[in-house]
């Protein structure tokens, strides 16, 4: 069992969190600092915080609180009958448990109450607001906190019932637990991995499951930053935020609707030609635009295969004027086959070369392969992403460029079985599809996203049974994900003497 | 609900003036500390950092010594001239992981590589190793833990446009792997520094009541976590409850009220054709800290040497090429070159804009640029082959009196560790080596007389 690193919530959990305990969605979390990203993913799990950052907390803390509260007897849920002490001191133990996402000891709920007291003397909504407000800017609220004490320093001991709540909601979720889930916890459901399982497939099958899914696949691909994307007005005057937001949310859509409404396979991921055209997307398909933007629409299967030929992807890893054979070569060994490649040395000059009306893209980039300090790495990129060539750096598919027919041969180097020659960015589709150096990616990738950090050594075991799980149910994510959940390095953690 | 526009001042915020000196002239001082620089020459120290290295050539001064002539580039600079120190041929030792402008711009202020735990990916698209947080602390940080600090902030970090939290975006350091992240905004820094002047003195003074009431609770709260949570995080804890005890003590002291410039109507500090105006706010607020005695020790990050990517100069009439893209033209495209030079120039011209701020502010027995050592660097040369020569480095101020300006010095391949030492020692910190990559010791000849 890996160390376990203290993590704060990332920006997209701090909002989902105080959208679901405050009942406020408008993303507070872009006044508190920015996220580290761990690999691909999101997790505050290296830098602590400085003052800057604990100012931001109480500031939002203090903002958020305020508009909470503004009805605060109504906020309390205090009853008709109940003085406002009892209120108060039944607010602090309901409101503290779901802030904290674990029942409060008997130190706190002094604490707290004494809190209370102590503003109340102006009024209650004051004793309420600073509860509240303290409450936001507190470390319990602020990290994942899965503290497991034993006296053997060396010992690997269970996380308790809300511990793993929390572990579950925030992996499948990005949120806090709802009652049903702090409910188990209360109950002990959570001890056996059939209870946790349980609760996994029912968190699934909810909506919010929607938005882990999106988040995990943006990032995986690195797309989450699609909407800072900048594209040379000249040629593609059309990209713009509205073209970028229906590209993001296509993809989204996709990975949602194959996980929790379709076969929930890595291959159909890989290979599905589904898209979900939404506005001014249609046209880069050439598809009329989708009436129900919820429902997907079959594109052409000789031109589109999954996640890696929609749009998004494909105008993400573009440059602003031309494609790029190797940002979309570097993506696939990177994330999707998991290979780690070394910088390009410190003096070369990689502007990518001019776009030339009389040149194909391959023929511009061929000198990195013709060059032989160039060519040990760019025989592992180059010969992936020129196969991407059949689109531009918006994504539309051509079979020309400059008049020249498009050439989108390729070959997979150096990766296992799934090595080989291919044509076209559909047949690489099927072909990583396929491909087990792929599949292992994908389940180091979602371990990563679910527990915020990098698979070590000592998670070995766990990586063993969630291949076979993985692999046991033909490559069906959710069954990756019940895995995930129910396995040692999700359910264990070391313990601290 | 409201977060952004709080309620407009009865503090004139909403009349933009050019100026701190206007606004200082304008506004007495209030509250219960006078402005620290009158009670003596009072020395800070300043780090101002701009990406992409320089377009040499057009930097580079003619002359030598107190005999010389600025650059094209340099030219705004010409009325600090007598209070420059231009440093020309020193060299960033590229140690370590990362790509270029990745580790340049921690090695900037640390002279110490990133880590190579292989946790981070390069975020610009175009793969490379992973690699962690940078190793060491930057040279402002070293030198507070060293001589320890009196004013309510130890340091003050300001950044335009600077970057997300990654290791090629965050250059000032409090330890390894402790990045210290950059206020960006400038209307959100004054509310902080300076005063929330949406809010009546009795709000104000309720609000640290209670503030201190929450954050007594937080430390509490840590300390008690402490004992829980493994050796190897627990510094993450420690770090948090240094940051609650720093608040709390500032909140504790009578407050410091500064006249704060006047920053104008609120921007948006993210929208890159505000970038002008935010830079210069930020610089005006920066000098009023700096004067009112917030804190002695600042830094200002312009955008991000890991890769200035995706953005254009529209304000310069710059609006075909991004610039890192630019950076990375051959030194025969005589276009990019222009353009490039026009984008250096702009630096120069928002640096001499923050000087004024300091020139214009009395200070002791001159002025705040007098008691100052303020440090220009960048993370690398020149872009276009990613040469860690010919870094361009220019001091201003004159160190309260411990540095002699006016001068064009010249060296011929000098690691900036020397440069790194002789701020320590300029700022009363004795050291002989500075920084994991320093292959040498003691200062740079002839800076300090």
């Amino acid at each position: 069992m890996a160390e376990a690193p203290l993590r704060r919530l990332t920006r997209k959990q701090f909002d989902n969190t105080v959208r679901d305990l405050l009942g406020i969605a408008d993303e507070p979390s872009l006044r508190i600092p920015q996220d580290e990203k761990i690999s691909a993913f999101y997790s505050n799990a290296i830098a602590p915080v400085n003052r800057l950052a604990v100012e931001q907390f109480a500031d939002v803390a203090d903002d958020l609180a305020t508009v909470a509260t503004a009805d605060a007897q109504a906020f309390a849920s205090c009853q008709p009958a109940e003085d406002e002490v009892a209120c108060a001191a039944r607010f602090v133990e309901e409101f503290g448990l779901r802030a904290f996402r674990r029942p409060l000891d008997s130190d706190e709920l002094e604490r707290y109450g004494a809190l209370f007291t102590e503003y109340a003397a102006t009024s209650f909504a004051d004793g309420i607001r600073r509860v509240v407000a303290t409450m936001l800017q507190s470390p319990h609220f602020l990290y994942h906190l899965d503290i497991v004490q034993s006296a053997d320093e060396s010992a690997v001991a269970a996380l308790d019932g809300y511990q793993l709540a929390s572990r579950l909601s925030y992996a499948l979720w990005q949120t806090m637990p709802d009652a049903d889930l702090f409910a188990a916890a209360a109950a002990g459901e959570l001890a056996t991995p059939e209870g946790l399982r349980e609760q996994a497939e029912r968190l699934l099958a909810d909506d919010r499951a929607a938005d882990a899914i999106a988040s995990f696949h943006l990032q995986w691909l690195g797309l989450d930053t699609i909407l800072q994307l900048d594209k040379d007005d000249a040629l593609f005057p059309e990209f713009d935020a509205s073209l970028a937001e229906a590209m993001q949310r296509e993809t989204a859509r996709f990975a949602d609707h194959v996980i929790r409404r379709g076969d929930g396979k890595l291959t159909t991921l890989l290979s599905a030609p589904l898209g979900f055209p939404e506005g001014p997307l249609a046209e880069i398909y050439g598809v009329s635009a989708t009436a129900n933007p919820e429902e997907p629409v079959m594109l052409d299967p000789t031109q589109r295969a999954g996640l890696l030929t929609q749009a998004a992807f494909l105008s993400t890893h573009a440059h602003a004027d031309q494609t790029s054979p190797v940002r979309r070569g570097i993506v696939i060994r990177k994330n999707l086959l998991c290979t780690n490649l070394p910088d390009p040395p410190a003096d070369v000059d990689n502007t990518p070369p001019e776009p030339d009306p009389n040149a194909t893209t391959r023929q511009r980039f061929a000198a990195h392969t013709g060059d032989p300090a160039c060519a040990g790495c760019h025989q592992l990129i180059d010969p992936i992403g020129l196969g991407f060539e059949n689109y531009d750096a918006l994504g539309r598919f051509r079979v020309e460029e400059n008049g020249a027919p498009v050439d989108a041969s390729g070959e997979l180097t150096m990766a296992g079985a799934s090595s080989g020659a291919f044509n076209g960015a559909v047949e690489l589709a099927h072909q990583l599809a396929e491909s087990p150096e792929v599949r292992a990616c994908v389940s180091s990738q979602w371990f990563r996203f679910a527990l915020g950090r990098l698979e070590r050594e000592p998670d070995a075991c766990s990586m063993q049974r969630l291949n076979q799980d993985f692999a046991a149910a033909d490559y069906d994510v959710r069954a990756l994900l019940l895995s995930l959940v129910t396995s040692d390095a999700f359910r264990y953690r070391k313990a601290v003497p | 609900m409201t977060f952004r526009g709080r309620g407009q001042p009865g503090f004139g915020r909403r009349a933009l003036l050019s100026g701190l000196a206007a606004s200082l002239g304008a506004l007495p001082l209030v509250g219960g500390r006078q402005a620290r620089g009158q009670e003596q020459n009072r020395l800070r120290l300043i780090l101002w950092f701009t990406p992409h290295g320089t377009i040499y050539d057009n930097w580079k001064p003619s002359g030598a010594g107190s005999e010389f002539e600025l650059s094209p580039i340099l030219s705004p600079l010409q009325g600090h001239k007598d209070k420059l120190v231009i440093l020309d041929g020193l060299h960033i030792n590229p140690e370590g992981v990362g790509a270029p402008h990745t580790k340049g711009s921690p090695l900037l202020w640390t002279a110490s590589p990133l880590l190579t735990d292989m946790t981070f990916e390069r975020t610009d698209g175009e793969g490379g190793f992973y690699h962690g947080w940078n190793s060491a602390p930057s040279v402002d940080q070293v030198i507070l833990q060293a001589l320890g600090s009196t004013t309510p902030y130890p340091s003050l970090e300001f950044g335009v446009r600077s970057g997300g939290n990654h290791p090629g975006t965050r250059m000032i350091y409090s330890a390894a792997e402790a990045p210290l992240a950059p206020e960006t905004d400038p209307w959100d820094a004054f509310d902080r520094l300076i005063g929330d002047f949406g809010k009546t003195e009795e709000e104000r003074a309720l609000q640290r009541v209670e503030r201190r009431s929450s954050l007594d609770v937080v430390a509490s709260e840590l300390e008690a976590l402490r004992g829980k949570i493994g050796s190897s995080e627990r510094h993450k804890l420690d770090a948090h409850l240094t940051a609650v005890r720093e608040i709390e003590q500032r909140l504790e002291a009578d407050p410091i009220l500064c006249a704060g410039p006047m920053l104008g109507d609120r921007g948006d500090s993210n929208v890159p054709e505000n970038t002008p105006v935010v830079f210069d706010r930020m610089s005006e607020l920066m000098a009023s800290s700096l004067a009112c005695g917030l804190t002695d020790v600042a830094s200002m990050q312009y955008r991000v040497g890991e890769n200035d990517g995706g953005y254009t100069y529209d304000w310069l009439g710059i609006t075909s090429l991004e610039h890192h893209l630019m950076s990375h033209e051959g030194d025969s495209n005589e276009a990019a070159r222009a353009e490039l030079t026009k984008i250096y120039t702009w630096y120069s011209e928002r640096f001499a804009y923050f000087l004024d701020q300091l020139a214009a502010i009395p200070d002791g027995d001159g002025t705040l640029l007098d008691n100052s050592l303020v440090v220009w660097g960048s993370e690398l040369g020149k872009g276009n082959t990613h040469d860690f020569e010919h870094v361009p480095f220019v001091l201003a101020g004159g160190a309260a009196g411990k540095l002699v300006t006016g001068r064009y010095l010249t060296y011929g391949a000098v690691e900036h560790n020397r440069l790194l030492v002789d701020i320590c020692r300029l700022m009363g910190h004795d050291v002989d080596t500075f920084g994991h990559t320093d292959v040498g010791h003691g200062g740079l000849k002839g800076l300090v007389l």
